[in-house]
């Protein structure tokens, strides 16, 4: 593409297998593939477009109409696997005033933490994202987070070695939202078709119908090239109009960090994150279903039924994670099966501990069959350790190998997998990220 | 609001010296210049020929570059009538497109200092930053240079650390070819 254009990308795919009874994930899996496309039409201007598809073999639509004497049958068929999704994680426009200064407009990252912001799989030597960013999650959405908005960021020199970089940015933010799921069960050799209208809390809409509900911002300080520390945040409303004038507010905080010396590498992060009264949140929602009735809507028609629910609630989430890794290779094994043609070839062997506690978690308010059923609030906690060894042949592609210990320190089910009663479990991980 | 726009005009006016896309530091006539001020600067140009380059080849082992560039480009500065160091200019390609340095070395062959000339890639401009640049200080042609090992990586511009380890690598072997 000369050198206007540049393609490049990431993919991953992972190995599982635990010791939960009824253990999921586990199996293969295909984490995602994502490609980018980096336009610099000039020095001062970039474009740049990451889109994700995530476990997402194939998508398949079929659609028909089949006419017979007594009328006609409009049929719609979608294929696809579980868990598959498509989607844009950025899409931005840049325009730099000068070194210190440049307005960035479009799909961005919200620097919260460090996760974020560096999520490419080949990054990492684990083939698992954090608690923190991923599976809990305590960022306010999970990895890989991204929000419609404008803003800047730039950096600039301090003393001989040190360097002060920042970003901030006025994104759509945030917002409850809800998707309708379609079930067909059968029960007492009756047929039903259950239909649930789900709330939980997703990225901003990018229809431009939400209105500028947050802002988000990260000042961090690298003292020299191979130490940074950073503290970021994100704050803005996150109830959306239909539930006014109740006005519940996001304001999540991060402090993370880099440390390197030789071969060896620490980075961490903390996120805390309030959701304001969750409560309320939890009123308003039976409000709008019940309207000025007050009264649970009933099951529907014969044979029909419906559920309206809102899904993982915590007024306040809190983790952390940090990681060390050490990267090692010997000149001996140049000419072995691993250093062969290679450049420079690394072996690291990584270690992460992890801990997450959701406050007063609500899993589910549902209502349903014309009754409210709200789960009971408790407060959950899980630990997580793991050790790895990652081998790179070249930087940008990773195999690794990792085994985690997770505890549940509190409450009755773990974080994640969400659910699950087991006091402890064990993993087993292997996968391959590449980048290029 | 009027000193907003006063703060944006005064920085857009400002000399960009990019980041991303293709981005001239400093040119063929300034480069040595800026490595060897006040010092007498002598050209010479060295055509990679057959022989030349099998030498470098030689010279390089383990470290493959990605441009063979037909000439190169060398200096050397004298103080006095002394000579206070050599000078060369390499490219070598990041991700996609190559990017030019010049190398300059003490008269014993160990990097004096590292300086982009030409950065022509979208992303990994963060190696322009002197304080990446100043790591290479003190490197000899026997060190390793190699990421995670003596030289310290940047977050998102992996490729063209890589870039810049080959570059020095084989800037000191042209010039050790040369001069030595």
């Amino acid at each position: 593409m000369g050198d206007k254009v540049t393609i490049g990308g990431y993919g991953s795919v992972r190995y599982e297998a635990n010791t939960l009874d009824n253990p999921k994930p586990s199996g293969f899996d295909f984490r995602r593939f994502v490609l980018t496309t980096d336009a610099t039409p000039n020095d001062r201007l970039q474009a740049y477009v990451e889109i994700e598809f995530e476990r997402l073999a194939a998508i398949e639509v079929e659609r028909g109409l089949d006419r017979f004497a007594d009328g006609a049958v409009f049929r719609e068929e979608l294929e696809g696997g579980n868990g598959g999704e498509i989607s844009i994680e950025q899409m931005w426009g840049q325009f730099k005033f000068g070194d210190p200064f440049s307005v960035r407009f479009g799909q961005i990252l919200p620097p919260v933490g460090r996760f974020n912001i560096n999520h490419d799989d080949d990054r990492w030597d684990i083939p698992r994202r954090t608690l923190v960013d991923r599976n809990a999650p305590v960022l306010p959405v999970k990895v890989a987070w991204s929000e419609l908005g404008v803003g800047a960021h730039g950096g600039v020199d301090v003393g001989k070695t040190g360097r002060l970089e920042y970003q901030g940015y006025l994104v759509n933010g945030a917002i409850l939202d809800f998707t309708i799921e379609k079930a067909v069960e059968t029960e007492d050799d009756e047929a039903i078709l259950k239909l649930a209208s789900e709330f939980s809390l997703v990225r901003g809409p990018v229809n431009g119908e939400g209105g500028v509900r947050a802002g988000t911002w990260r000042l961090a300080y690298s003292p020299t090239l191979s130490s940074e520390i950073a503290v970021s945040g994100y704050h803005g409303k996150y109830t959306p109009e239909f539930m006014d004038p109740v006005t519940e507010r996001i304001n999540a905080f991060g402090v993370d960090g880099l440390f390197k010396r030789g071969s060896f590498a620490i980075e961490g992060e903390y996120i805390y994150s309030d959701f304001g009264n969750t409560d309320r949140v939890v009123k308003a929602f039976i409000d709008t279903v019940t309207g000025s009735t007050g009264v649970a809507p009933r099951a529907g028609a014969a044979g029909t039924e419906t559920e309206f629910a809102i899904t993982d609630l915590t007024p306040r989430r809190q983790g952390f994670w940090i990681e060390g890794r050490y990267r090692f290779w010997r000149e001996r094994w140049k000419d072995g099966f691993l250093g062969k043609g290679f450049d420079n070839p690394q072996l690291s062997a990584v270690f992460r501990y992890e801990r997450v506690t959701l406050d007063d978690a609500i899993e589910e308010v549902a209502i349903e069959h014309g009754e409210i059923e709200r789960a009971h609030e408790q407060t959950l906690r899980q630990e997580r350790t793991t050790v790895g060894l990652a081998y790179r042949p070249l930087q940008s592609v990773v195999f690794s190998v990792a085994v985690e210990f997770n505890r549940r320190l509190e409450g009755d089910v773990l974080v994640f997998p969400r659910g699950h009663i087991a006091k402890r479990y064990t993993g087993v991980l292997a996968g391959l990220a590449f980048g290029f | 609001m009027r000193v907003l726009l006063a703060i944006l005009f005064v920085v857009a006016a400002a000399p960009g010296r990019g980041q991303q896309g293709t981005t001239e530091y400093l040119t063929l006539d300034q480069a040595p210049k800026s490595l060897f001020p006040g010092a007498q600067i002598e050209r010479k140009d060295i055509v990679s020929a057959h022989e030349f380059r099998e030498n470098l080849r030689a010279r390089l082992g383990r470290v493959k570059p990605t441009v063979w560039e037909p000439t190169y480009v060398t200096f050397t500065a004298r103080q006095d009538g002394n000579v206070v160091g050599y000078a060369v200019v390499v490219d070598e390609i990041g991700k996609v497109n190559p990017f030019t340095l010049i190398v300059s070395a003490t008269p014993e062959f160990s990097v004096r200092d590292v300086a982009v000339m030409v950065y022509r890639e979208p992303r990994g401009g963060e190696i322009t930053q002197k304080r990446f640049l100043a790591q290479y200080k003190g490197k000899r042609s026997r060190d390793p240079i190699l990421l995670d090992r003596d030289i310290v990586g940047i977050s998102g511009a992996t490729l063209s650390v890589h870039g810049v380890n080959r570059a020095v690598h084989k800037a000191l072997a042209v010039l050790e070819l040369v001069y030595k």
